[in-house]
Parts: C-alpha cells; structure tokens; sequence
C-alpha cells in the first residue's frame, strides 16, 4: 500500500473473528477494529468528514480557530486533521479522562480547556456551547453535525456489508450515536432484519455534577428508533473482556470495545445461531494508566469507575 | 395466568435522592417496572416531578434499567419484573 497523506488511511478497517469468546459456536463473532485508523479511534471518520463538509460550505477557512466538546477520540482525530489543514483547536475536555487523552491532544497541537468531571460530557458541552457563543468560534459539533452520522453510513456501515453480508447483529458503544445510528440504519437498509445493540457505561456516580435529570443530554444525532437493545455494561466485565481479547485472541482494544463486546456475548448467549459484528472503536493504549490488563483488576475496575472511557 | 407481586430494588442516581430522603437505593412493590416506581411514587410524591413522570412515556432524559437492559427497548413500563430483578435509574450522558 502506497497513499500520499495519513488522511488517505482512514477507513477500510479490519473485521477479525473472535469465534473463540463465543459462548456457542453456532454464533460467529467478527470484531471491526477502528483502533486501526491513523490517531487510533473510528473519530478519525468522523472528524475528517465534519472537517471536509465545513470546508466545502465555506464555514471553515485556513487559520480559523474552532472548538469541540469531546471526551478525547474525537478532539484528538480532529487535532490532528487541524494541524495538517492550517487550524488552530481548542478541545473543551472534562478533566476525568484518562492522561493519555489529554497529552495526545496537547501532542497534536489542541489547546485544552477542562470542564468539571462531574458534569461528564455533558458539561462539556455546555461549556462549548457558551465559548462559542461568546467568542465566534467555529463549531463542529460532532453531537449535533449530520457528518458524523454520515461518515458512518456512507463508510463503516458500507464497509461492514461488504466484509459481512451474512450479518445478523451490529453491536456498539453508544457516545455521540453517530456509529449506531449510521451503520444501524445502512444494514436495516440492506437487510431489516439485522438487530441493532448498544452499550453504554453506568453514568451515576460519574455526573453527580448535574443538578437534575433534565440536565441530561440526548446528541440530536442519535436516532433511538434505530436500536433494538440497549444494555448498560459495568467496568468488571469491561475490564475482563478487554483482558480476554488480550490473551485469547491476541487483541488490544480499549475498554469500551470490551464494554460492546459484553453486550454481544449477552446477546449471543439467547441466540440459536447469527453473525455479530461487534465494533471496537479504539485500541487500548489510551488506557494502560487504568492498570486493566497489568494490574490487579479490582482496582483497575475502581479506577474505571471514576473516568469517562467512552 | 395473573403474575405475581414483587419486591424489587430500585437504584436512584444523585440527582434523585433529595426526593426520598437521601436513600440510594428503594424497594418498590409491583407485577411491572410501572407498578414499582408507581409504588414508591405514592409513598414520595415529590420523586414524580424529580423524574419528570408523566403519563405512560418514559422520560427523555431518563434510562431506566431492568437487570441492565433499557426498558425502553423491552416494554417500556409494562416490562415485567422478577424476583431478585434490580431497577436502575441513570440520566442520559453522552460520549464522544
């Protein structure tokens, strides 16, 4: 493979089978690894996407500065792309991420501004929204922008039929909804009969910053209609999946690809046969800090229990 | 066949507790995850506007969970609990 630039490489990620960690072996599991892409996370579809589209409608223009609430894959992917394209970033990140989030964004050139952990991505958000409104930045905002959802549907969801056209179940961790929501509504497309699972982290603890439930956030983008399930995955068996990847096939992945796979193991236990596509959004680099492949589980688990992984 | 009365743990999220007294967790007694909020509705009456109850529709900004899965994607609040079943309240947090 010969390309001319790093933005030439996103996409086209692999599907490896992990048949082994199937509870049955009527019911085959691939994994997509989008840790494979150029910065190590599926945000690098999304950023490149949201980067072109602002470009093409003339909202961004070299030596702009813009802002985006993240909770680190996607400030990084678009870090990236900024200092390749002539844009200055700034990155409203909450401080309970984990320390490789932050130093790969100040690495790349984003200026990192923190908002309160306890408001989760949420806060985050917020805080984005009222720099933008008071300073003119440009905004991205991968919660809301249609080119998140489209980077999915027009690339990964595409990808996946291709890889697997005997797909019964696309599984996922649920952050922005824009993977769920753009390869859920491609393959319902090609086959409607392809069941559509999410996972997502237990938030409590995680928010106790906001005051009440109505501060919750739905990402515009994410179209509920589109899932047939959705399950809350806990970090001891995050944890342990993303260490049985490891050991049993040679995997690392991050913890939320260990979350998604949890739901897919669940959901493939009440299964008499099918094909899980089970997709791991990051690998786990991001997350040796956390100690949950070297250290004694139980804390690695606590200390799970107190960032945002997702 | 009529199905059988509960009791069931239901975990509260932060943001809730100051409507029940502090109490992070509450048992609640009913054939579905309606009936057992309805239960313990009845005994905190402020918990309803705390949830943003109203009428059969689960609140936007509310997961609600039984033994881990979002009753949105089973029967909403006519989902049937079991002995032994744990309800958990969280507000919707995005990722990304």
């Amino acid at each position: 493979m010969r390309v001319e630039s790093i933005t030439e490489l996103i996409g086209n990620t692999p599907l490896v089978g992990i048949h082994a960690l199937s509870p049955k072996p009527s019911v085959k599991i691939y994994a997509k690894l989008d840790g494979q892409n150029p910065t190590g996370s599926v945000k690098d579809r999304v950023a490149w996407n949201m980067m072109r589209k602002a470009e093409e409608d003339g909202i961004l223009r070299s030596g702009d500065t813009f802002l985006e609430p993240t909770s680190g894959n996607t400030g990084i992917a678009l870090a990236m792309l900024a200092s390749l394209r002539g844009y200055h970033m700034k990155a409203v990140l909450p401080d309970n991420v984990s320390p490789e989030r932050r130093q790969l964004l100040e690495m790349f050139g984003a200026e990192v501004i923190p908002s309160p952990g306890e408001e989760g991505s949420n806060g985050a958000v917020r805080m984005a929204q009222r720099l933008v409104a008071k300073h003119g930045y440009v905004f991205l905002n991968q919660y809301e922008n249609a080119a998140n959802v489209d980077a999915h549907y027009s690339g990964t969801g595409p990808e996946i039929w291709k890889d697997c056209p005997e797909i019964t179940g696309f599984v996922a961790g649920l952050g922005t909804g824009g993977t769920l929501t753009g390869v859920g509504r491609y393959l319902k497309e090609r086959n409607g009969r392809i069941k559509v699972i999410a996972a997502e982290p237990p938030t409590g603890e995680l928010v106790q910053g906001l005051r009440s439930l109505d501060d919750g956030y739905i990402p515009p983008i994410f179209d509920r209609d589109v899932l047939d399930s959705k399950v809350v995955v806990r970090p001891a068996p995050s944890v342990a999946w993303s260490r049985r990847l490891l050991r049993e096939c040679g995997i690392f992945a991050g913890l939320s690809s260990g979350a998604a796979l949890s739901a897919a193991i669940r959901y493939a236990e009440r299964l008499d046969e099918g094909v899980l596509v089970v997709f791991f959004p990051d690998g786990g680099w991001k997350y040796l800090s956390t100690g949950a492949w070297t250290g004694d589980a139980a804390e690695a688990e606590e200390r799970l229990s107190q960032i945002i992984y997702f | 066949m009529q199905e059988a009365t509960v009791a069931v743990e239901v975990q509260l999220p932060a943001q809730l507790r100051e409507f029940v007294d502090g109490q992070t967790v509450i048992e609640g007694t009913g054939v579905t995850v309606g009936e057992v909020l309805r239960d313990i509705v009845g005994r905190y009456p402020a918990l309803e506007e705390g949830l943003g109850l109203k009428g059969d529709d689960i609140p936007k900004y509310v997961n609600i969970y039984l033994d881990d899965e979002d009753i949105r994607y089973l029967d909403k609040f006519e989902t049937s609990v079991s002995n032994g079943s744990q309800v958990v309240i969280m507000p919707a947090v995005a990722g990304g």
